[in-house]
């Protein structure tokens, strides 16, 4: 690791130096580096949080995708299917081991367990460009490139999931956007910083869950604790997109996909996936649920199909769950989203049967109707991701004191 | 005519972004470059070598190694063996039955190295001395640690207390209860699963930070340049180092002068048979002397003090140039008294009690830092030559061959 430098954090002198010069250059008449020195900067902002180990771990997970990317790029007319389910496989293999899940933990037992910083989004990227190599022939593809998309610093730590036809495409755009756009995008960053590391960390330590079963806790903790972190969770990761984003766009990248649009407003728990770390939403859609039910549907009988819609869904958010953390109650955390999202199509599609499609959509913009399903929606979201800030015991026994 | 203004604007305006993001690439560059390469000794000026002990109160970390930097003052090293205690590791706990050393900052000696701390000096002779003392404690907290000591099955052969003037003097009446009640600190416990703090307290207490942040001292602005900036710290310790630069920042107002703060109340200092704040001296006296009843009853063994003068008694342009913030005059005023009083009250209470200020007053060479009212390198030879001609003379104990 780099002496007194390291880690680079999006809000220590390290990334300012680091963010500054990419948009110094990407004003300047040699703007034709800025690729080389995008890649650098992904490199530096590794290599800064990681050790030996743990760079090795990186080289080997970046390594294979490369290849099958290059062999695959362009050729559509490929057969492809075995060989890209079986390097999809071994990388999602070796993001569990790296990952450490709890109950897939090969490293435990060593001294000095790996932690790649970034590495699940990595992986969604690779799966993206391996899976999409063969259509990409009009994007050019090289190493230098693939490391610059893998590790690019907007994106490294924590999103958002760039697709590689915008990261292509945002680097044909590079160049000095004009003054309002710059200060738009610099206000962007500093009211991103506010919110990631001046309003956000003021929720989290008092949103914890263990404290709510002191005898002498009350419902004003309660409230506290079950507002507070989807609070801190909105406002850290939506600040920190919102630096990333600013960042890119005074390079002259508006191809930076957004994360979030208003989550807490949904009207039902589809529209809050919708809103909520969107990029990531959209990447499972395409990925996973897509494929998985499109190949399920053709297979089996029609009356087969609801139910395998419904365990494609739960399947889905099973992996969403997983991807959140490496712990149970994010699994279950995922589920109950999962069973969310179903019953609120089923309740859908039962009032709009029971309504006619007319009276469906007159019901639908009633304003009352829609308040109450944004505080349902809301308190729903709110309750499932206390999961995400504590134990399933410490979340049981917190619900059990209050509620039972 | 319209559009060369529209343009001349758009210009002006680009090279003002322009040179806005230079500024701030330039500025982070600088800040890398000191960090990284000019001053990574940054660190070492921004330690933070303490925690929080469930029965201790704020103590130092276990099994440190911190270099500490503050030219002129000191850059030093300070190590802690594994139960946080500046000492040894390997025969730490054969020490704990030899002689207690407690005390506070002086004899934690934070800004002298290892080696070169009284005890450690007396250890070298052949002593075996066990230095409980800790740079943050006050007498309630070095009680608590003897109490501890005892508890835990130690049995030390005589048990030491330096006392430092003026800030070891204080109105310690409630201090009394420190010998029966629970050893565990209810501060300390807080943090623990035993006693959690409510969410609605968190909160609180997380909004009151955000506003005292908001609303920054000068000190807390220094405070938060120093323990983020590598080259705020380099400024300082730079301006530290030079003699001229020191004198100059002293002159303007914009570094603290050692010499105006004194803990004791001024009228404690005044050329008077008595004081209404006498009753520190009387206070701090009558604790000690709870501790030696403690000592010689609990532990069976003999107990003493190492009376240790303050850098005004010892400095007398030091204590002109306090008189001057204080707006008195010399004659009235008398540095040595609150010593010479606590001196007196010791001995009179039957408390072996050893006088440092005759030599300290004789020395040739300062005593103190510069910036810091602590004892330095040669104060704290002189402390252990003496120390260990005391003990011996006072208490027969005699370094191991």
């Amino acid at each position: 690791m780099i002496p007194e430098v390291v880690p680079i954090s999006v809000n220590g002198a390290a990334y300012l130096a680091m963010a500054g010069g990419l948009v110094l250059l990407a004003w300047s008449r040699w703007r034709r580096w800025f690729l080389p020195a995008l890649a650098l900067a992904g490199l530096v902002m590794a290599v800064s949080w990681l050790g030996p180990a743990d760079l090795m771990a990186l080289f080997v997970f970046l390594a294979v995708p490369y290849f099958v990317a290059k062999s695959l790029w362009g050729r559509g007319d490929r057969d492809r299917w075995v060989g890209v389910s079986l390097v999809i496989t071994v990388q999602v293999l070796l993001f569990l081991i790296i990952k450490r899940y709890t109950w897939f933990d090969f490293l435990g037992a060593l001294d000095h367990p790996v932690a790649v910083i970034g590495i699940s989004y990595i992986l969604f990227r690779q799966i993206h460009l391996i899976i999409d190599a063969p259509y990409n022939a009009e994007y050019p593809f090289s190493l230098l490139r693939y490391i610059a998309y893998a590790l690019n610093p907007w994106t490294l730590v924590a999103g958002p999931i760039q697709r590689y036809q915008d990261f292509c495409d945002g680097l044909s755009s590079i160049g000095r956007p004009d003054n309002r756009a710059a200060l738009d995008s610099a206000h962007r960053i500093v009211s991103g910083l506010i919110k990631a590391f001046v309003i956000a960390p003021l929720f989290l330590e008092p949103s914890a869950v263990g404290p709510l079963s002191a005898a002498n806790a009350n419902w004003i903790d309660f409230v506290i604790v079950l507002y507070g972190f989807p609070i801190y969770l909105y406002l850290n990761f939506s600040g920190y997109t919102d630096v990333m984003i600013g960042g890119a766009r005074l390079c002259g990248v508006t191809t930076m996909p957004e994360n979030f649009n208003h989550p807490y407003i949904a009207r039902n728990v589809r529209d809050f996936w919708n809103r909520w770390h969107m990029s990531f939403g959209s990447w499972v859609k395409d990925y996973v649920f897509t494929p998985l039910s499109t190949r399920l549907l053709k297979a089996t009988a029609a009356v087969w199909h609801n139910y395998l819609l419904a365990i494609t869904v739960l399947f889905t958010f099973y992996i969403v769950g997983a991807w959140h953390g490496t712990t149970l109650n994010f699994v279950i955390f995922g589920l109950i989203q999962g069973v969310g999202v179903l019953v609120s199509a089923v309740f859908d599609s039962s009032v709009k049967n029971m309504l006619g499609r007319q009276r469906y959509k007159i019901f639908n913009q009633n304003k009352f109707i829609h308040g109450i399903s944004i505080l349902i929606t809301l308190h729903f979201t709110c309750f499932s991701i206390m999961l995400l800030n504590g134990t399933v015991a410490e979340v049981s026994q917190a619900i059990t004191a209050f509620f039972f | 005519m319209h559009t060369d203004t529209k343009s001349t604007k758009s210009d002006s305006g680009a090279w003002f972004l322009t040179a806005l993001m230079t500024g701030a690439v330039l500025f982070a560059a600088i800040e890398l470059l000191f960090r990284a390469v000019l001053f990574p000794e940054w660190k070492a000026v921004t330690w933070a070598t303490f925690e929080r002990h469930p029965i201790y109160g704020t103590f130092q970390k276990p099994n440190l190694s911190v270099r500490r930097l503050n030219p002129p003052n000191y850059d030093v090293v300070n190590t802690t063996n594994s139960m946080g205690f500046r000492d040894r590791e390997v025969g730490f706990k054969e020490d704990l039955n030899g002689i207690w050393l407690a005390g506070m900052s002086n004899s934690y000696g934070g800004f002298v190295d290892d080696d070169k701390i009284f005890a450690a000096r007396i250890q070298a002779m052949g002593y075996e001395v066990a230095n409980l003392s800790s740079e943050g404690h006050r007498i309630p907290n070095q009680i608590k640690v003897m109490r501890h000591m005892a508890q835990s099955g130690y049995h030390p052969k005589a048990v030491i207390f330096e006392l430092t003037l003026n800030n070891a003097l204080g109105e310690y009446q409630n201090t009394l209860e420190e010998f029966s009640g629970p050893l565990t600190n209810p501060a300390a416990a807080r943090s623990t699963s035993e006693s959690v703090e409510l969410p609605r307290d968190r909160l609180r207490k997380k909004f009151d930070g955000l506003i005292s942040r908001a609303t920054p001292s000068l000190v807390s602005l220094k405070g938060l340049a120093l323990n983020n900036s590598a080259t705020y710290a380099w400024a300082k310790v730079f301006v530290n180092a030079s003699p001229p630069l020191r004198k100059l920042t002293l002159e303007l107002g914009i570094r603290a002068d050692v010499a105006l703060v004194d803990p004791a109340p001024p009228e404690l200092l005044m050329n008077q048979p008595e004081t209404p704040s006498d009753n520190i001296i009387t206070s701090t006296a009558t604790l000690m002397t709870a501790i030696q009843n403690w000592v010689t009853t609990n532990l069976k063994v003999p107990f003493g003090v190492i009376l240790i003068p303050s850098p005004h008694h010892l400095d007398r342009a030091r204590f002109n140039r306090y008189l001057r913030h204080i707006g008195q005059q010399g004659n009235d005023m008398d540095a040595t008294r609150p010593h010479r009083l606590l001196l007196k009250a010791l001995r009179s209470a039957g408390i072996p009690t050893l006088d440092m200020a005759p030599t300290m007053k004789a020395s040739s060479t300062p005593l103190s830092f510069p910036d810091d009212g602590h004892m330095n390198e040669e104060a704290h030879g002189l402390v252990a030559k003496r120390l260990a001609a005391w003990l011996t003379s006072q208490f027969g104990l005699m370094p191991k061959k």
